[in-house]
């Protein structure tokens, strides 16, 4: 498999506990890519790994064709969560620190994008608001001029606005110069708006990859009675997540085709509605039964 | 790399030579009446020949003037090897001998401000090893500066390299300050391997303050914690100097022994406490003449080398441990 991340039974354990348990993806070169999980999914400890700053116990991950960690770092742009920066700094000297450490660093560009946010090269980072330093840690992950651009929660701490200065800061870099991006949220809803693919984990697995056009096209919602057995139906290739609403059973399903079936309703569905199901992923049988014996 | 661990410890730099011309003032400010007294009592001069001497007379005991070579009865003829009346020599050093003890009394107050430098290596590990990468890893910045394009290792080595050059110029700086002002004090007192003499000045200090830095590092970077690694520098580094002072420092080299010359023969004598040696014990022997068991004075250099050479070889692996945590650390 090729790609700009590509693990193949990627499992990282912190002493007992288990961060990823046997991931196994291929994301594709140039694509914006939301990852999605609640806290504790292992979402930082996927971004942490690309970065070698966490060693797998177990699998590979590579990076743009090369293991993750020194060899591929300097093509790795990489802003972990809340954004750390050496407070005392001024912004300037952040930029200085990013050319000495990098062997390619574009000092210019990164001038001219502060100087464009009217972020003070001048001040203490420490001094600047909480959106300002979002934007020269992702300044100072862009000058390197990444292939592969890995932003942990970079929404979290940002109030709406700053949220929406921040994504299309990322937005034209992009465009300037196509790479790829994985950003983490625990929510798609920020990212919706710009990202083309989704990755859900839930418990250190994968759930969910895939195009959000694609998925929002495959994914439906069926309405419909209460089943004495897991229900089938033409065109569902499977039922990702079941709940009871009132006296009818609602299925959020996976199609291979049109679905025909005059017992169920049919809704479109949003791609949060995807995401959302695959994050829960109950076992749909326990509720059909139950259901059932109260029918 | 290097612009890098400037900017970062560069305030530290500043607060360690303001503290050293502090350091410098007091000891410029007590030592030059020190030193003026020191070079009117005409010490610099005599000391270094008084030291080798293991009795002198004791001077109370002595006639104020050496009996001029006249006043030997006519027709008795002195015997060569006449050890019963002193000469001018012996009488001269005899003074310089009193002369350096009521020196070192007036100003040991002053020296007793010695026991506090005992600590000042270990500030080195509590302010400039402890927070090197433990608050890098408190702060959450290691994520920035481990994902640069420098490999950990390189900002490991050149960090702790770094620094631990700075410390040890500093305390090359200190250790000359030091030397200078303690220099009469150590010279009246004959005591340089006594506890506080010994651990304060000459190259001991450099071992005490790679050692206390190395196990800040190594600290900071295990625990990840400012206030760990500080406390168990605290705890380690004087743990570590109280057991090597105690149990390991007299065992450096097998001890010796020294039988004085005997003190009751002739004039009063009495035993040189300026030559320093470490006595371990004394004895009276069956002759009456005082029996010691010692670490002779010229051994103090290569006590001092074994002992740094210890602290270093503490020091090198606690580096390289913190090397490789922080190359190991899962964060």
């Amino acid at each position: 498999m090729s790609g700009a991340m590509v693990a193949d039974g990627l499992t990282v354990r912190y002493g007992r506990t288990t961060a990823l348990d046997a991931c196994s993806f291929a994301i594709p070169e140039r694509t914006i890519v939301a990852l999605v999980g609640p806290n504790g999914a292992g979402k930082s400890t996927l971004l942490h790994c690309a970065t070698g700053l966490v060693r797998a116990s177990d699998g590979t991950i590579t990076v743009l064709g090369g293991p993750a960690g020194d060899p591929t770092l300097p093509q790795v742009g990489f802003v972990a969560q809340d954004a750390p920066l050496y407070l005392d700094f001024t912004a300037a000297e952040l930029l200085t620190m990013g050319a000495r450490l990098n062997r390619r660093f574009d000092l210019a560009f990164c001038r001219e994008r502060l100087a464009g946010l009217a972020i003070p090269l001048d001040r203490r980072v420490g001094r600047l608001s909480g959106g300002q330093r979002a934007q020269v840690a992702l300044c100072l992950a862009l000058a390197k001029r990444p292939g592969l651009l890995l932003l942990d929660e970079p929404l979290a701490a940002l109030d709406p606005l700053a949220r929406r200065e921040f994504l299309s800061a990322l937005m034209d870099a992009v465009a300037a110069e196509p790479m790829t991006v994985i950003m983490s949220s625990h929510l798609v809803t920020d990212l919706e708006r710009v990202c083309d693919h989704v990755m859900v984990l839930r418990a250190g697995r994968v759930s969910l990859l895939g195009r959000t056009d694609e998925l929002v096209e495959t994914h439906r919602m069926l309405i419909g009675p209460p089943q004495r057995r897991r229900p089938r139906i033409a065109g569902v290739e499977r039922i990702v997540s079941a709940s009871r609403a009132q006296r009818q059973i609602q299925l959020l399903v996976r199609t291979s085709g049109d679905v025909l079936h005059p017992e169920w309703d049919q809704h479109d569905v949003s791609l949060e509605d995807v995401v959302l199901a695959y994050l829960a992923e109950c076992p749909v049988e326990p509720l059909l039964e139950l259901e059932g014996a109260g029918a | 790399m290097t612009w890098l661990v400037w900017r970062q410890h560069r305030k530290q730099l500043f607060f360690a030579l303001a503290a050293l011309v502090v350091l410098g003032a007091f000891f410029v400010g007590t030592g030059r009446p020190m030193h003026d007294r020191y070079e009117r009592d005409g010490l610099p001069a005599c000391l270094p020949r008084v030291e080798r001497a293991l009795v002198v007379l004791d001077v109370a005991s002595q006639p104020d003037e050496p009996d001029p070579a006249p006043s030997v009865p006519k027709g008795v003829t002195k015997p060569a090897d006449d050890t019963s009346r002193p000469d001018a020599a012996a009488l001269a050093d005899a003074r310089c001998a009193q002369t350096a003890r009521a020196f070192f009394n007036d100003y040991q107050n002053v020296v007793s401000v010695g026991l506090l430098l005992l600590i000042l290596p270990m500030l080195a590990g509590m302010f400039w090893g402890a927070p090197l990468v433990a608050r890098e890893i408190e702060h959450g910045t290691h994520r920035l500066v481990w994902t640069q394009g420098v490999s950990r290792l390189r900002w490991a080595t050149t960090k702790f390299g770094l620094v631990s050059l700075a410390v040890l110029v500093i305390t090359a700086i200190y250790a000359g300050m030091l030397t200078w002002w303690i220099t009469p004090a150590i010279a009246t007192s004959g005591q340089r391997f006594d506890y506080v003499f010994f651990d304060i000045h000459g190259i001991v200090v450099f071992g005490y303050a790679l050692f206390a830095l190395a196990l800040g590092i190594c600290a900071g970077a295990v625990s990840g914690r400012l206030l760990t690694a500080m406390a168990t520098t605290i705890v380690g580094f004087v743990g570590v100097r109280l057991l090597v002072m105690l149990a390991a420092r007299g065992r450096y080299r097998p001890t010796e022994q020294r039988s004085l010359p005997d003190l009751f023969a002739g004039y009063g004598q009495m035993r040189n406490d300026l030559h320093g040696d470490w006595i371990v014990a004394s004895h009276a022997s069956a002759k009456g003449t005082e029996l010691l068991t010692v670490h002779p004075a010229d051994q103090f250099w290569t006590f001092q080398a074994i002992e740094t050479a210890i602290f270093v070889a503490l020091a090198v692996p606690l580096l390289a441990g913190a090397v490789y945590w922080v190359r190991r650390r899962v964060t």
